[in-house]
């Protein structure tokens, strides 16, 4: 899918902004500070919902805006799928794999559809400016659970080391990020398990302290076991897939070629092997059961382990006064030649594993929706040297590109002819 | 005290902040009401003050459902001709007025004040759910309709006065999950959709 148009009204730093914007590359260039990157969390909010640039929904509402009677920003995008790229072409995207509701809103597949979010704000009992988002899907006004996934997009941010270096929090939040684009139902059940996890917890504080009694967990037991079970079978059959692009992407970015290909490419591909980029879910659950099994047993089945699990262990829970196990606590392991790339790998090897999980992202979403993912590449390019810029950018397999940069010049100037460029500076863009 | 009240007199100031910690009355409002009572007749003034007195003096939780009322028990509780063999449990008053308008059900009514929500320090000793196990001991009742909200709190609610009801031998229903009426199927959230296809119905 292709970003058609993107429209902005005091959106951070941006006024009233339209952007028609066309397939393939799109280049936002400008100093620093003049609103790039808010061009790609606008996408990237329509797309997930979120972002993390921000404290609170406050933050996106422009300055202008903040003694407004009713203060909001408000930020728009349409997007055409593969088929409607087009205009000779009357095929549609292939609909995706025969997965029970893990597809995007079927009635909003195969055409052009529009997002919008508008954020709200209004002064809270303190004085200070509170917002709320409504989301509205071809003008219709739906939850945010309906509407997140009719865009999906892949954001390449420089902060994406982290996912290799930083907390599993980060890498908890890559694969919700991810996964609540392409399976609503994997949205509404983080969005339920949240919720559980934080009556519980309060709950067992309560209980420790000997406000309640230990019997009133078991209904937010049986409610974290269910929302919990979905969220473990999901991220173990989704990590295998991942896991396999992710290896694929690495090799491609680091030497050009797949692991295992033949003549020239294979004598290259013998360093490979000693720097295959291995992916592993560690599901926070019990010994018993590791990620395979998880994978291989219907969610009902966890659900039934994962309650018995919380009822034996309720005792360690209450004396902590917080929820020792359940996805809320997974992780990811990564290994580069075997050994853990967040202590082993140079800061190069890292910052190539970031962008295969990335590409791998994106691989993942083509794969199960069946359309290409926007990819937005926030000035992760200029960074790079020249033979790794090379391999990203013939790597990224989609129908459009989003990339900020601070110094256009740098890129070749056959690159910069195939593409779309703005120029952007304080809180405008223009068509260079 | 913001910096509005700090350069108004002292009465003006004490008020605006009285306002401002009722719900949904800001800053603003607090002294745009303010400033109306100071210009509306003493004895206008008088009657709302009065009002706001009698309101807390005068009204009583009914010792049997624990709406609020002015006598105890209350009109609902009092009324002969009301089947005193099904309860119905609600959150707050104001749900007695929203199930009362469908003139649907002529059963007595149980007021939780409240639902179940740990994070909020809520637990079940906190709602009126004692008064109702009580209500329930001298086995006139047959049937205790749940008619909590369909959240999450309201659900755990629900489903924990259900566990203490059913050893009872008390008929334990909650309201059906479906579709509003006189909507539109392409318009129905599919959670809502969802739920009215588990609880669909023969026709």
């Amino acid at each position: 899918m292709y970003l058609r148009r993107l429209e902005l009204a005091h959106f951070r730093n941006y006024e009233q902004q339209e952007l028609p914007l066309a397939p393939g590359r799109v280049l936002f260039l400008g100093e620093n500070a003049q609103g790039k990157t808010n061009l790609l969390e606008a996408a990237f909010l329509l797309a997930s919902g979120r972002s993390d640039r921000s404290a609170g929904d406050a933050d996106f509402i422009a300055w202008s805006q903040r003694d407004a009677a009713l203060p909001f920003a408000r930020v728009a995008g349409t997007v055409a799928s593969d088929g409607m790229a087009t205009a000779t072409s009357a095929a549609l995207p292939p609909d995706a794999s025969g997965r029970e509701d893990a597809a995007p809103p079927a009635a909003a597949r195969g055409v052009e559809r529009t997002v919008e979010l508008t954020v709200v704000g209004r002064a809270s009992a303190r004085g200070e400016l509170v917002a709320s988002k409504r989301f509205k899907l071809n003008g219709v006004a739906r939850r945010a659970s309906e509407v997140i996934g009719a865009i999906t997009a892949v954001l390449f941010t420089t902060d994406d080391m982290d996912l290799v270096k930083g907390s599993p929090a980060g890498r908890r939040r890559y694969l919700d990020v991810m996964l609540s684009q392409i399976d609503r139902a994997y949205l509404r059940a983080l969005q339920r398990y949240t919720k559980v996890i934080s009556q519980r917890n309060a709950l067992l504080r309560r209980v420790q302290e000997g406000d309640a009694r230990a019997g009133e967990l078991t209904y937010w037991d049986e409610q974290l076991a269910d929302a919990g079970a979905r969220l473990f079978s999901r991220r173990a059959e989704a990590v295998v897939q991942l896991a396999a692009a992710a290896e694929g992407a690495y090799a491609r970015l680091s030497f050009g070629v797949e692991p295992g290909a033949a003549g020239a490419a294979a004598d290259a591909a013998c360093s490979v092997r000693d720097e295959r980029f291995l992916l592993t879910y560690l599901p926070r659950f019990a010994d018993a059961w590791p990620a395979e099994r998880i994978a291989a047993t219907a969610a009902e089945a966890i659900a039934a382990a994962l309650l018995t699990r919380l009822t034996d262990t309720r005792a360690r829970d209450v004396a902590a006064g917080v929820t020792l196990v359940g996805p809320h606590r997974d992780d990811l392991a990564m290994t580069l030649g075997g050994e853990p790339a967040a202590t082993f790998a140079s800061r190069g090897q890292q910052r190539t594993a970031a962008l295969a999980l990335r590409l791998a992202e994106a691989r993942l979403i083509f794969e199960r929706s069946g359309e290409r993912p926007l990819l937005l590449l926030d000035d992760v390019l200029s960074e790079l040297d020249a033979s790794r810029r090379a391999h990203v950018l013939a790597s990224l397999d989609a129908d459009q590109v989003l990339i900020t940069s601070a110094d256009g010049d740098r890129f070749d100037a056959a690159f910069v002819a195939g593409a779309q460029v703005w120029r952007v500076a304080g809180g405008t863009a223009a068509r260079a | 005290m913001n910096e509005a009240t700090t350069s108004a007199a002292a009465p003006v100031a004490r008020l605006i902040d009285e306002f401002h910690k009722l719900p949904g009355i800001g800053p603003k409002s607090a002294q745009r009401l303010t400033y109306h009572l100071l210009r509306i007749p003493p004895e206008d003034a008088l009657a709302l003050a009065q009002a706001i007195i009698e309101l807390k003096e005068r009204t009583v939780l009914c010792s049997v459902c624990q709406n609020v009322t002015e006598d105890d028990p209350c009109a609902i509780c009092r009324d002969d001709s009301r089947d005193r063999s099904m309860i119905c449990v609600i959150e707050e008053p104001l749900d007695i007025l929203a199930v009362e308008r469908t003139r649907a059900f002529h059963g007595l009514y149980h007021v939780l004040h409240g639902v179940i929500s740990p994070m909020d320090g809520i637990g079940p000793d906190d709602l009126k759910v004692n008064e109702l196990l009580a209500r329930l001991r001298g086995g006139a009742v047959h049937e205790v309709i749940m008619a909590t909200n369909p959240n999450l709190e309201g659900e755990a609610t629900s489903m924990y006065i259900s566990r203490l009801l059913t050893p009872l031998g008390v008929r334990v229903t909650r309201l059906a999950r479906g579709l509003p009426m006189g909507s539109d199927l392409e318009y129905a959230d599919d959670v809502t959709l969802s739920r009215a296809l588990e609880n669909r119905q023969d026709v």
